[in-house]
Order: C-alpha cells, then sequence, then structure tokens
C-alpha cells in the first residue's frame, strides 16, 4: 500500500499543486513565488518519476518503461523550460502567472499520466482533461480577443468528447474491458467491423485533433497565431509531447490489429498535412502561424513515417520529434527575446531588421529554422535523414519524392522569417532580452552541438528506449 | 652562339631599363646603345661562321609531356635574326639623335626586349615557346605604341589572333600528340581538319600582319609617333607573323585553300594599300599602306620561294625601311605636320635637305629595284611588276604633291628645322651598304631609278589632290564600322538570348508558371480556411470519407 | 605526415569563434580571417611538400572519425594532390578578396564570421571522402552564402533571393536522395570513390546518379540553372561575397570530379550527350550575354562561368590523366577571379568617392591600370601563368575528342575574352575626360601585395608548383 502511495508521487505532487495555485491568493506581487514554486514542485514531480519510472502509477490502468520515460523526461523538460521562460513575459504584461502555472500542472499530470496508460477509459479522461486544461489557458490567458480561439476550441472540445464517449460505448460494448491488451485481442478477433472501426477512428480523431494533424488543424493554427506567447510556446511543445506518447502507445499496443485498415487513412492525413502545413505556412504573415503551419507539416512527416508502428518506424518518427522539439524549444526561447516597446512580435514585418538590434538571438533562430530545414550541419539533418531513409529503405519513392517538393515549398515561409530578420532594415528599438533568454538559447545550443558530435545519443539510445515499447 | 647574344640582350635590356635622370639618360643611351654595337659585331662575328647549336633547359617538367626551352643556333637562324637586329640598331641609334622620347633609355630598353622575344620566336622549337614568344613581341608593342587609343584595336585584334593560333596549335597538338614544331610534319599523314588548320591559321597570321579586313589594327598606329608608329610595323606583330608563316607554312599547305586564300587577301592588301596611299591626307597613314602592300608583296615572295627566307629578303627588308627612314625625314622638315595640305602649306626652308632625302629616295629605289630582279622568277614577275608600278605611282605622286604641287597659302615666319647630320650619315651608309653589289645591276634597275625620278617630276595621279578634302573618304573608318556593328550584332544577339531565355522564358514562363501554381494553391488553401465552420465541416466529411474508404481499402486487399 | 593534415578543418572553426568573441565595428575579425586564411595557406604549402611528385599516384593525407557506428557512418577525411591545388588556388583567392575589402567591410565581423564559415565549408568539401561528409559540406555552405547575399546583395526582388535558396536547397536535397539511396544499397556510408561501384538496381542507378548530377548542375549555371546565380550577381559590392558566389560552381564541378573519378556511371551515360550540348550552348550563349553587358563584374560573371563550363566538360569527356591539368587550371583560374574582383571594386569604389566616370578610370591609376591589364591577360589565357599551358593541353585534348564541340569551346572562349579586353580599353580609355583628374591610385601596400600574387602566378608558368617543390 504504502509502496503505490509512493509510486504515486509525482501525481501527489503534481495535483497539490495544482489545488495550491488553485487557492493562493492572485495577485502581482505574489508571481515570482508562483513561478518559484511550481519550478520546484515541477523539478520534484520530475525527480520521483524518473525515480520510479518503471512503476505503475496506479496499478492495473497504468505502466512504466524507458519509453514512457523518454516522454515524460520531454514534457517535463518541455514544461520546465516554458516556465523558465514564461516567468519575464508575466512580469513585463503585469499579468497573474498563476493560470499558466496551473494549466502546465494539469497537462504534466494528465499528459504523463496518458503517456503511461494502458487503460482506454484512462486515456480518454486524460485527454478530456487535457483539453479542458488547454481550454483554460486560452480563456485565461488572452490579451486581444480578435481571434475567438478558445470559442473554436469549446466548439471543438465538444465535439471530441462526444466521439470519445461513443468510442469507450462502442469499444466497450464489445470487449468488457478498457485494458488495451483485451482491446487488441478483440480487435484481432474482428479486423472488420465496422463499429469496432468507428470506435477507434473516433479515439485517433480526438488524438488527431489535439496534435493539430490536418484537416483537424484548423484550431491549432488559428489559436497559435493568435494567441499569447507563453501559450503559444505551450500549445507548441507540451500537450504535444504527451500526446505523441499515447498516440504512439495506443497504437502499438492497442490497435494495432487495426492498422491495415488505417494504412490508408494515416498515409493521407499524413500527407494532408504536408501539404497543407507547407502551403499554410507560405500563405500567412504571421510568425507564430508559419510556426504553426510548419508544425503541421513536420508532424505529418512523423505520421507518414510511422504508419506502420514497427519498432523502426516508431524510432524513426521519435528521432524526428526529439529534433523538432529541440528546434522548436529554441525557437520559443528566441520568441520570447524578441519585443518592441514590450509587445512580443507576432507579424513578420514587426521582426524586420532584428539581427542588427539583437544579433546573438537573431543568429541562434536562424538556426534553428535552418535546423528544421533539415541543413546540416544542424541537428535537424537527424531527423530528415532518419525519415527520407526510412522511407528510402521501405521503397515509399514518391511519398520520399513529396516530402522534398514541399519541403521547398516550406522553406519560402521559414526564408521569410530570416530574410525579415537580417535583409531588412531596422525602423524599431529592439528591448533588451533578459539574460535567462541567452541562457536558455545557449543550453539548447549546446545541446545540438552535442548531439551532433555524439549523434548516438539520439540514435542508438532512443532506440534502446523505443524498443521497451515492444517488449 | 644566339644564346649567348640573347643573355647579353637581356643584361643590355636591364641595364638600360634602369630609371634615372634626364642628363643620365642620354649618357645611358649611348652606353646601351654602344653595348648592342659591340653585342651585334659578335653577332655578325658568329654569323659569318656560324656553328649549328642548341641551348636546351628542361622548362616545365611535366608527367604528361617535358617541355624544354630551345635555342638553336644555326645559319638560318642567323639571317633570320639580322634584319631584326639591324633595325633594332637603327632604331636605338635614330632615338640617340632624336628627341622624340622622354627616356630614351628606356624606350631603346623596349625594343632590346623585342629584338629577345623575336630570337626567341625565330629559335623556337616548341608550340609553348612559339607562343609565350608571340604574346611577348605583342605585349611589348604595347609599350612601344604607348597609346590607348591606338593600342585598343591593334591589341584585341592581336591578342584574338593568338588565341586563334593556339586553337590551331591545340587541334594540331591533339593529333601528332608532340609539342615539337618539327613534327608538324606529321601532321599532313595523320592530321583531320587540315583545311580548318590552314585556313584559321592563315588568319590569325594575317590578323597580325594587319592585311585586308584586318587592317583597322595598324591603321591606328597613325595617331602614334612616326619613330615608334614604324618600330611597330617593322619590328612588332607583322615581322612575328611572318616569323609565324615561315614556321607553319609546311603545315598550312597541305590544304588546297591554302594558296588560293594568300593569293586573295595578299593581292587584296596590296590594292587597298595602294588606293589608301593615293588616298589618304594623312601622311602617317600613307606610310601605313605603303608598308601593308609590301608586306603583302613580300609574303607572296615568300611564297614563291618556298618559304625559305635567304639574303635577298633581309635586302628587300632593309630597303623598306630605309624607305621609310627617308620618309620620316620629310616629315621631320615639313614640321612634323601630319596631314598632306600642311605639309604643303609649309615653306620649303629646308631645301637642300629635301633635295637631297629625294636623291637618296630614288637611291634607294634602285636598290629595291635591284633586290627585286634578285628575287625575280618566272612565277612572280606579275607580282613583282605590279608592286613595283604601283608602289613607284603612289610614292611618287606623293613626292610630287609635296615638293612640287605647292599651295599658295603658305605658311611663313617658320624657322629652320636643324639638321640630324648623323642620321643622313648612317642612312648614307646604309644605302652603299644595299647598293653594295650595284655593278652586278641589271639596266632594268637603271630604268626603273629614272622612271620614279620622272614619275616625281610628272605624275598623273598626283593631281588627285582633290581627295584630301573629302571628309568622308579621311575620316569613315568604313572597317571600324564594320567591326563595331559585328561586335554590336554580337552584343544585340546576347542581349537578345538573356531577354529571350532569361527573361521570357526562365523568369516569365518557367518561374511564373511555377509561381502561378503555388499561388494557385495558396488561393484554393485560403479559401478553404476562410470559414472555420465551413472549412470544420468539409474537414471532418473528408475525414469520414477518407476513414471509410480505407477501410474499403484494406477489406479489399483482405 | 598527416599530423598538421586536421589543422586545415580546425583553423577555420576556431577562427569563427574567436570573430564571435571579437569586438563590434572593429579591425580584430578582419585580422582573425587574414590570419586564420595565411596559417591554412601555410599548412597547405606544407602537406604540398610533403607529397611525392615522381610518383604519380594521388598520395593522400586520411583521418576518419566514427561519427555513428550502428548505422555504419564513419566521417572520412582525406586530402590529395588534386584538392590540395584547389585549396591553394581557394585560399589565395579569398585571401585576396579580404585584403580587397574596404575598411567599412573589414570591420563587419558577420560578413567576416560568415565568410571563414564558408570557408570551413569548401575546405571540408575538398577534403570529405566519404558520402555522408560531403553531403554535410556540400549543403553547409548555402547557409552562410544565402545570408551574406541577402545582406550584402543589393537584391531588390524578394522572389530572386528565395529562388537562389530554393534552387540550391533543391540541389542539396537532390545529393541528399541520392545519398540516402547509395545508403540503401550499401547499407552503410561510403567513400566517394566506392559509390560507382555499388551495386544496385538499374531504376535505382538512373535515381542515384541523376540525383548526383542535378546536385552538381544546381551549383553550375548550366542552362537553364544560370538563372539564380545570374541575377544575384548583379548586386553584390563586397570582394569576398562576389568570390564567394563564383566559388559556388567550384563545388559543383569538384562534386563530379569525385563522384566521377573512374568513369562515367552506366546509368546516366545517355544523358552525358545531353549535358555536352547544354554545356557549350550555355556556354556560348553566357559568352555571348557578357558582350552584351556592360558592368566589369558581369563580365566577369560570364568568364567564369565559361570557364566553369570549360572545366565541367573537360571533366566529363576527358580522361582521369588530365585532372591535375585541371587543378593546375583552376588555382589561376580561381587568383586571377578573385584579383580581377577586387580590382574592378577598387576602381568602382575610387569612381565613387571621385564621382567620376567609370570609363576611363584606369588612365588615372596607372599602377591600377597595369596590375588590372596583367589579369585581365592572364585571364584570357595568355602564356603568363600555368593556366596557358594546362589550358592548352585540356583544350588539345577535348579537341581529339570532338572537334565541333573544342571548336565551340573556343568560340565562346574568344568572345568572353573580346569581351574582357574591350572593358579594359574602355577603363583605360582617357580620351573620356573625368571631371576629376587627382585620383589617388593603390597604396604601395597593395601594390606590393598585388606584385607578389603576380610573381606567384607567373612563376608558376615554368613550374606550377615552384613553392612546393
Amino acid at each position: 500500500m504504502l509502496e503505490s502511495i509512493i509510486y504515486l508521487s509525482p501525481l501527489i505532487v503534481l495535483l497539490s499543486s495544482i489545488f495550491i495555485l488553485m487557492f493562493s491568493e492572485h495577485n502581482e506581487e505574489e508571481q515570482y513565488r508562483c513561478f518559484k514554486f511550481s519550478k520546484i514542485m515541477m523539478i520534484t514531480a520530475f525527480v520521483f518519476t524518473v525515480i520510479f519510472y518503471n512503476k505503475p502509477l496506479i496499478a492495473e490502468v497504468t505502466s512504466g518503461n524507458q519509453y514512457t520515460l523518454l516522454f515524460e523526461c520531454l514534457l517535463y523538460g518541455g514544461s520546465l523550460a516554458l516556465l523558465y521562460l514564461s516567468r519575464k513575459w508575466f512580469a513585463s504584461m503585469g499579468m497573474s502567472g498563476y493560470t499558466f502555472c496551473g494549466g502546465i500542472f494539469v497537462a504534466l499530470l494528465f499528459g504523463s499520466l496518458l503517456i503511461r496508460s494502458s487503460n482506454l477509459l484512462l486515456s480518454v479522461v486524460c485527454c478530456v482533461f487535457m483539453m479542458m486544461g488547454n481550454y483554460a489557458l486560452l480563456k485565461g490567458i488572452t490579451i486581444k480577443k480578435e481571434f475567438n480561439s478558445d470559442r473554436v476550441y469549446l466548439f471543438a472540445m465538444v465535439f471530441c468528447i462526444l466521439l470519445l464517449a461513443m468510442a469507450l460505448l462502442v469499444l466497450y460494448q464489445y470487449t468488457d474491458s478498457f485494458d488495451y491488451t483485451q482491446i487488441r485481442e478483440v480487435l484481432s478477433a474482428n479486423t472488420r467491423n465496422i463499429w469496432l472501426f468507428a470506435a477507434v477512428a473516433a479515439m485517433l480523431t480526438v488524438l488527431m485533433f489535439m496534435l493539430g494533424l490536418a484537416p483537424l488543424h484548423f484550431w491549432f493554427t488559428e489559436t497559435l497565431g493568435g494567441t499569447v506567447l507563453p501559450v503559444f510556446a505551450y500549445f507548441i511543445i507540451v500537450p504535444i509531447c504527451a500526446c505523441w506518447g499515447g498516440f504512439i502507445r495506443f497504437n502499438t499496443e492497442a490497435i494495432l490489429p487495426f492498422s491495415e485498415n488505417l494504412y490508408l487513412f494515416y498515409k493521407t492525413i499524413a500527407l494532408i498535412s504536408i501539404t497543407l502545413g507547407a502551403l499554410g505556412a507560405c500563405s500567412v504573415q504571421n510568425v507564430r502561424k508559419i510556426l504553426a503551419y510548419g508544425t503541421v507539416y513536420h508532424w505529418g512527416i512523423v505520421l507518414l513515417v510511422m504508419q506502420s508502428f514497427s519498432l523502426n518506424a516508431v524510432n524513426t518518427g521519435v528521432i524526428y520529434i526529439l529534433v523538432y522539439l529541440l528546434a522548436m524549444y529554441g525557437i520559443c526561447a528566441c520568441l520570447f527575446g524578441l519585443k518592441i516597446k514590450g509587445e512580443y512580435l507576432f507579424m513578420l514585418g514587426e521582426f524586420e531588421g532584428a539581427a542588427y538590434k539583437r544579433p546573438y538571438i537573431s543568429a541562434m533562430m536562424t538556426i534553428f529554422i535552418f535546423s528544421l530545414l533539415g541543413i546540416p550541419p544542424f541537428l535537424g539533418f537527424f531527423g530528415v535523414f532518419s525519415a527520407l531513409s526510412y522511407l528510402a529503405e521501405h521503397d515509399s519513392f514518391y511519398q520520399f519524392g513529396y516530402i522534398m517538393l514541399m519541403l521547398i515549398v516550406l522553406s519560402y515561409a521559414y526564408v521569410q522569417i530570416i530574410k525579415n530578420l537580417y535583409f531588412e532594415k531596422s525602423k524599431e528599438n529592439f528591448d533588451r532580452a533578459d539574460s535567462g533568454i541567452y541562457t536558455a538559447v545557449l543550453i539548447n545550443a549546446l545541446l545540438m552541438i552535442v548531439i551532433m558530435l555524439k549523434p548516438q545519443y539520439l540514435l542508438q539510445d532512443v532506440y534502446k528506449m523505443i524498443e521497451s515499447l515492444f517488449l | 652562339m644566339i644564346a649567348y647574344t640573347t643573355l647579353l640582350l637581356f643584361f643590355i635590356g636591364i641595364f638600360s631599363s634602369i630609371k634615372v635622370g634626364v642628363k643620365v639618360d642620354k649618357a645611358l643611351s649611348f652606353l646601351t646603345f654602344a653595348s648592342l654595337f659591340l653585342v651585334f659585331a659578335g653577332f655578325c662575328d658568329a654569323m659569318s661562321s656560324p656553328v649549328s647549336h642548341t641551348f636546351s633547359f628542361v622548362w616545365n617538367a611535366n608527367p604528361e609531356s617535358t617541355m624544354k626551352f630551345d635555342i638553336i643556333s644555326n645559319h638560318y637562324n642567323y639571317w633570320l635574326i639580322f634584319p631584326c637586329f639591324i633595325l633594332t640598331m637603327l632604331s636605338s641609334l635614330n632615338g640617340l639623335f632624336f628627341r622624340y622620347e622622354e627616356r630614351r633609355s628606356a624606350y631603346i630598353s623596349v625594343l632590346i626586349f623585342n629584338l629577345i622575344a623575336l630570337i626567341i620566336l625565330i629559335t623556337s622549337n616548341n608550340f609553348v615557346q612559339l607562343l609565350s614568344a608571340l604574346f611577348v613581341v605583342d605585349i611589348l608593342s604595347v609599350f612601344m605604341i604607348k597609346n590607348v587609343d591606338a593600342y585598343r584595336r591593334y591589341m584585341l585584334l592581336n591578342i584574338l589572333a593568338d588565341i586563334v593560333l593556339f586553337t590551331v596549335l591545340a587541334v594540331i597538338n591533339c593529333r601528332v600528340a608532340s609539342l615539337d614544331i618539327r613534327q608538324i610534319v606529321l601532321y599532313r599523314n595523320i592530321g583531320m581538319h587540315q583545311d580548318f588548320v590552314a585556313l584559321a591559321g592563315l588568319t590569325a597570321v594575317f590578323a597580325k600582319f594587319g592585311f585586308f579586313l584586318f587592317q583597322i589594327g595598324v591603321m591606328d598606329l597613325k595617331k602614334i609617333r612616326f619613330h615608334r608608329m614604324m618600330n611597330v610595323l617593322f619590328l612588332s606583330s607583322p615581322l612575328a607573323s611572318m616569323i609565324l608563316l615561315l614556321k607553319f607554312n609546311a603545315l598550312w599547305r597541305t590544304s588546297a585553300y591554302f594558296t588560293a586564300y594568300l593569293d586573295l587577301v595578299c593581292i587584296l592588301t596590296l590594292v587597298w594599300g595602294f588606293l589608301g596611299s593615293i588616298c589618304a591626307d594623312n601622311f602617317k597613314a600613307k606610310v601605313i599602306y605603303w608598308q601593308m602592300s609590301f608586306w603583302a608583296l613580300f609574303v607572296e615572295l615568300l611564297r614563291f620561294h618556298g618559304f625559305i627566307w635567304f639574303s635577298g629578303f633581309t635586302f628587300l627588308f632593309l630597303e623598306m625601311y630605309v624607305i621609310c627612314m627617308w620618309l620620316y625625314l620629310l616629315y621631320y622638315f615639313g614640321r612634323r605636320r601630319v596631314s598632306m595640305r600642311q605639309i604643303k602649306s609649309m615653306p620649303l626652308i629646308n631645301k637642300k635637305e629635301i633635295a637631297y632625302i629625294l636623291l637618296m629616295i630614288i637611291a634607294t629605289i634602285a636598290a629595291l629595284a635591284n633586290t627585286l630582279t634578285i628575287l625575280y622568277n618566272n612565277m612572280n614577275r606579275y607580282y613583282i611588276w605590279t608592286f613595283a608600278a604601283l608602289f613607284m605611282l603612289s610614292l611618287s605622286a606623293v613626292l610630287n604633291q609635296l615638293l612640287l604641287h605647292r599651295n599658295t597659302k603658305i605658311i611663313s615666319n617658320v624657322n629652320e628645322m636643324p639638321v640630324k647630320y648623323p642620321v643622313f650619315a648612317e642612312l648614307m651608309l646604309l644605302c652603299a651598304f644595299l647598293l653594295q653589289d650595284w655593278h652586278y645591276a641589271e639596266p632594268s634597275v637603271w630604268a626603273s631609278a629614272v622612271v620614279f625620278a620622272l614619275l616625281c617630276a610628272f605624275n598623273p595621279i598626283a593631281k588627285m589632290e582633290f581627295v584630301y578634302g573629302i571628309d568622308t573618304l579621311q575620316n569613315k573608318d568604313i572597317f571600324g564600322r564594320i567591326y563595331h556593328i559585328l561586335i554590336k550584332s554580337l552584343r544585340l544577339c546576347g542581349r537578345f538570348f538573356w531577354l529571350l531565355i532569361d527573361r521570357i522564358f526562365v523568369e516569365k514562363f518557367v518561374l511564373a508558371l511555377l509561381i502561378s501554381a503555388i499561388n494557385n494553391s495558396l488561393r484554393f488553401f485560403r479559401r478553404l480556411h476562410k470559414s472555420r465552420l465551413g472549412g470544420g465541416f468539409v474537414a471532418i466529411v473528408s475525414l469520414i470519407a477518407l476513414l471509410y474508404y480505407s477501410y474499403y481499402q484494406a477489406g479489399g486487399k483482405q | 605526415m598527416t599530423d598538421i593534415f586536421p589543422l586545415l578543418l580546425l583553423l577555420p572553426l576556431l577562427g569563427c569563434l574567436f570573430i564571435l568573441f571579437a569586438k563590434k565595428n572593429d579591425n580584430n575579425s578582419f585580422h582573425v580571417v587574414l590570419f586564420t586564411l595565411l596559417s591554412n595557406l601555410a599548412v597547405i604549402v606544407r602537406l604540398l611538400t610533403q607529397i611525392n611528385r615522381d610518383n604519380n599516384d594521388l598520395q593522400s593525407f586520411h583521418i576518419a572519425y566514427s561519427w555513428l557506428e550502428s548505422k555504419g557512418i564513419e566521417l572520412v577525411m582525406d586530402a590529395n594532390l588534386f584538392s590540395l591545388l584547389v585549396l591553394l588556388g581557394i585560399y589565395v583567392a579569398f585571401i585576396i578578396a579580404v585584403v580587397g575589402l574596404t575598411p567599412q567591410q573589414r570591420k563587419n565581423k558577420s560578413q567576416m564570421l560568415l565568410g571563414l564559415y564558408f570557408v570551413w565549408n569548401v575546405t571540408g568539401l575538398l577534403c570529405a571522402n566519404d558520402m555522408v561528409s560531403f553531403y554535410i559540406f556540400f549543403a553547409g555552405m548555402l547557409i552562410p552564402l544565402f545570408l551574406l547575399i541577402g545582406l550584402y546583395g543589393n537584391i531588390k526582388k524578394n522572389s530572386t533571393l528565395y529562388l537562389f535558396f530554393a534552387f540550391n536547397y533543391a540541389g542539396i536535397l537532390c545529393l541528399l536522395t541520392a545519398m540516402l539511396f547509395v545508403y540503401k544499397y550499401h547499407q552503410g556510408n561510403v567513400e566517394l570513390q566506392d559509390i560507382a561501384l555499388i551495386k544496385m538496381p538499374a531504376g535505382a542507378a538512373v535515381v542515384v546518379w541523376t540525383s548526383v548530377c542535378m546536385a552538381f548542375i544546381s551549383r553550375i549555371p548550366i542552362w537553364p540553372f544560370h538563372y539564380w546565380i545570374s541575377s544575384i550577381n548583379s548586386g553584390l559590392r563586397s570582394s569576398l561575397v562576389y568570390v564567394m558566389t563564383n566559388m559556388l560552381p567550384l563545388t559543383g564541378l569538384y562534386g563530379f570530379l569525385r563522384f566521377w573519378q573512374i568513369t562515367i556511371p552506366k546509368g546516366i551515360l545517355p544523358f552525358v550527350p545531353v549535358v555536352e550540348i547544354f554545356g557549350i550552348m550555355t556556354m556560348l550563349f553566357i559568352a555571348l550575354i557578357g558582350l552584351s553587358h556592360k558592368d566589369f563584374l558581369q563580365k566577369l560573371f560570364s568568364y567564369n562561368t565559361v570557364y566553369y563550363l570549360l572545366f565541367l566538360l573537360t571533366t566529363i569527356m576527358l580522361p582521369e590523366a588530365y585532372i591535375i591539368n585541371i587543378a593546375y587550371s583552376l588555382i589561376t583560374f580561381l587568383i586571377v577571379n578573385s584579383s580581377l574582383t577586387v580590382l574592378d571594386l577598387w576602381a568602382e569604389n575610387a569612381c565613387e568617392e571621385n564621382n567620376c566616370d567609370y570609363r576611363g578610370i584606369l588612365a588615372y591609376m596607372p599602377r591600377l591600370a597595369v596590375i588590372f591589364a596583367f589579369f585581365v591577360l592572364v585571364a584570357v589565357g595568355l602564356p603568363l601563368s600555368a593556366m596557358f599551358w594546362n589550358n592548352f593541353v585540356l583544350i588539345s585534348a577535348f579537341f581529339r575528342t570532338s572537334f565541333t564541340q573544342g571548336l565551340l569551346m573556343m568560340i565562346a572562349i574568344c568572345i568572353i575574352s573580346t569581351a574582357l579586353l574591350y572593358e579594359l580599353f574602355i577603363m583605360r580609355d582617357a580620351t573620356n575626360k573625368n571631371p576629376v583628374i587627382e585620383i589617388e591610385d593603390i597604396s604601395d601596400t597593395k601594390v606590393a601585395f598585388l606584385m607578389a600574387v603576380i610573381v606567384f602566378l607567373f612563376v608558376s608558368f615554368f613550374n606550377p608548383l615552384w613553392f612546393a617543390f
């Protein structure tokens, strides 16, 4: 019993943090303490998570292994970085950070549960709570109301909850259990059952919605394009780690027998995401939207690579996700470092001449963007190399060519950012960036350099961690 | 031996090129000339009893082929170098007496280096050495001309001729696989594209000579000083091209078009030279035209003697130089006026000297006629007659115009020009040397001198003075315009291609097509995303359709 | 023997680090670049002295780094006589370009940093002996070049800049395709000379070799790929950036040289005549465009293109034995190209400073005029440097292969030589009187520096490797 409670310690820490933040006094003077408290609690939870990574949080419905550890590390790492970067933002805006910190804790709590979940009901609950957390963030932290993103999200969330309920009902009808293993067995026996397929599809649709894959990307790009920077960074880093973790696990542990049915679905979704991501990025002038569409493109590649959910496929996909996340952390850090008269930047035109005023941040942002394009010697090269290498291995030549074509299209959007950073004359005075931003960027850069010099950390060690999922 | 002479010349050239003050410069130039004279004496001594000897060192040791630098001393080369040497000496000597150079010694050093380049050219045994020497001659001509406006077209033509020659030699080398000039005989047996080799090679040589169609380069030399012009005409590219002709004729003669092409261009040059010398108002231009026709005759005579150089050609060469020197003195006493009309307006103050020059020209013409009789044979007699007739006619007409048909409006208050007695003495000595075998002269030689004297007195062509006043004739550079149009049309062609391919095809078509494809995609994309509700509905419907299709497809497979 | 070889790659990186922390608006970064380039030049010369020239084999210096064992990727850096010679030319060209910068440009830290980073990439590319490292350096040089062109290229149209990036990026992706296909069939990294030996299905071979060709052709301004490079050249007014831009085709050319070291792969044998025809047509076309342009740098660009295509066609059509001739020729070509760029920019600056006409500028700057004339004459291939003799050998060999193509090639060379000479005479033409007669000529230091370059080139006419053997 005591053992079980100890294993639950990360959850307890996170849950208690949420409650403390909910009931504490929300005033500006407490800002600093709020972030400090969140940081301490998060580190504590993270330490417990790492220590008890292979122990079940809740017996029967969760299980941990190196794979879950990997995604949890990403989740915590991203959250900590976000917390570190956002503190100044809230201070400069004079806004309360309690909702934000609470939202991150909710995402961490249900995200880590989703990653570890081996039970459909738990996964559904996690998804619902994560969506609610997201909504709370969107609703609670906004400056401009011109986008109505929260309302769109609410509408979509209700629709998703309905889908999840339907999925639960149908699957329970057939399996009498929510356990992934049980579901897998039932699905193996009923691969051509349309109701089961519909239920699985409903669950997948919700997960893909949360990931922002096309054609369910509307909320993702719209929301990210209009929201404040910390929330943007949150959406682009935190829930995504949890969702990918849960999505991969759900596919490999629960619905693998349906892979044949879903093959074309995944492929088409991936190709649509790649197309719409690349084209979308080119069609907008909002940098955050560009990055959001870029994310859709990259998730398209990940899905295209992972469609068979074999060990190698998942490994390649995860490598791509890792590389993407590292670059995105960097870009977000840079975005936190660029502001004019206290205002953080949205549109391309606002970035004009940033390189003359903030050369180091601009240089790093450029490096991270080139990394996203997969140009060596930056880390992104490994992502592109792994993904394309995998496709070539499996004779997916058309997909290989299509990715390249769309990468060239996408490059236009990224080049626009660089062009504005470097090739336009500076009209505005950029504010001084906090030293913390430089530290964050530097740490990110060092991490990339280390991985570039010793890529086995990324390619070999990750493979070993992913392997645990298939044991 | 020649290598030794070349080395000495090199040191003298270096010595002479030392930058010194004006006073020291005079002494230095005298000293240079004295050294040059001593070297020449040694050269003549070696020439009288030549021993064949080859000086050789490895220039470039390449695994592909070893390239050597050779200076071959033999009788033939001595005789070929001899006129070049004499002319260099005479030019240097004249430089001492006429103050036409600010830095005489430097100018003499240019002449000496030019002579070295000519020696290397004459004695070369491989293509690379030959082309290198040829190029040095071209570059030194820039220093001789020293006027951008004058050498622009001259150099352009020469360098292009060098590139053409480079091509020709590359073609030969690709077949013979040897850089040795002596191996070109093999090309006659194994070579392909012999017509190309001959025609391209000859064209390059003609361009360097400044023959018809390519005369624009040498015609620009009228813009420079007279002595420099003479040096370029006698010692620079035309002479180098003659050496090329001597070296490569064996190869080019294998083409059936060789003779026809050579004859055609030489005849046209001869005629053009004659017409030009009659019509040109510019005295220097007249000299260039005479020189042009002289080179045409020279090439033809060489052809009739199997392109083998012998003393007759040396004499012919020197005689032409001496005539030019006399003409220079006429120009000098005409106060260095360029226009014929202006010279005629000047009072004849140095009457004695001018009468003396006239006599000496007649004497030199006699020597020239004498040499032509030596070079005369049944095959070339028409050429010799034609040239002699045209040359005498035009030269006498000019002399007639200058000395007898004086203008009424004579400019007065002109001082007498200082007489350069040493130059007179030098030229007289040279005339004497040229007339040394006078006792063998045939009656026709006597007759030609008399005819020339008579023509100087009564010349119908001399009355064509009115042509000097026709501005269109004097100022219109027809060939210059042709070249200009050629270059312009090439430039237009380039512009057209640029517009057609870069702008219209690539930019307006290919890129525009790509950009419009992307723009259309983006437009579609934006339309799709315009309405969130509509877009969302479309997304959900398409997702359901896709899911069903995926399921259906998988079923089909099973 | 290989002791100092790694320095070639380390020094530019160290230099970059120094510049990163150098003061802004100071000459420090300029000095670091110059020192790095000179040091590496010394290393190259030292390595060249260690090569046994009597032995015809291209002896090499070799280092390997096990990068990714699980995937069988070992990075192999290998410098042989050819790559060292080309590197020598590149470094001298860069030194000239750096010296040619104006005092304001020398203080520009970003230009110096990106320039040195580009040099590092070029050095890496020429030393890379395996597919992965070759790809990394091949792709890596796009970033500094793109940034520098964007910063100092005076490009008015947004699309031009993007097209430049897109063309090059597409080239990079083509090489990546080839690399991944090779990787698929070889299951690991492969040394460049062994690529042709890998057994793969005919279709895959076509994909690999077509991708390789497209990757390298994207760097060489062969029609219709010439557009991107010609469109960005017009506005460049920094000698360093101009030299860098003109160095890009060299990487494509070098790629062909390395990949087709043994023979043309069977997969693309039928396409070779097409490349030849396009190459020669482009030569003629670009030469004519060069003649029609009024800007010297545009003419120089056309000249570069014509010569790069000459080298490319020589690479494709001639046997391997001529590789050293190409290298000797390339050294002079690179140096002359860089020198002419610098000299022209000096002349243009003098015009700007004195508010006078470009036409006839050299008549007022006699020292610059002499040096300029020398380099133009070397450029047109006259016997003043190693280029003359080696071009003679190459063109001669080309005539042996195909007379018509050789002839067309020579016509293109003739046209472009006319263009350069014509421009030289225009620049020297004093008839068009400038309002300002007193124009300051180039300084003694610059004259001394350029005279040293001239001596270097001239002595190479007699012995191309006089400094090493």
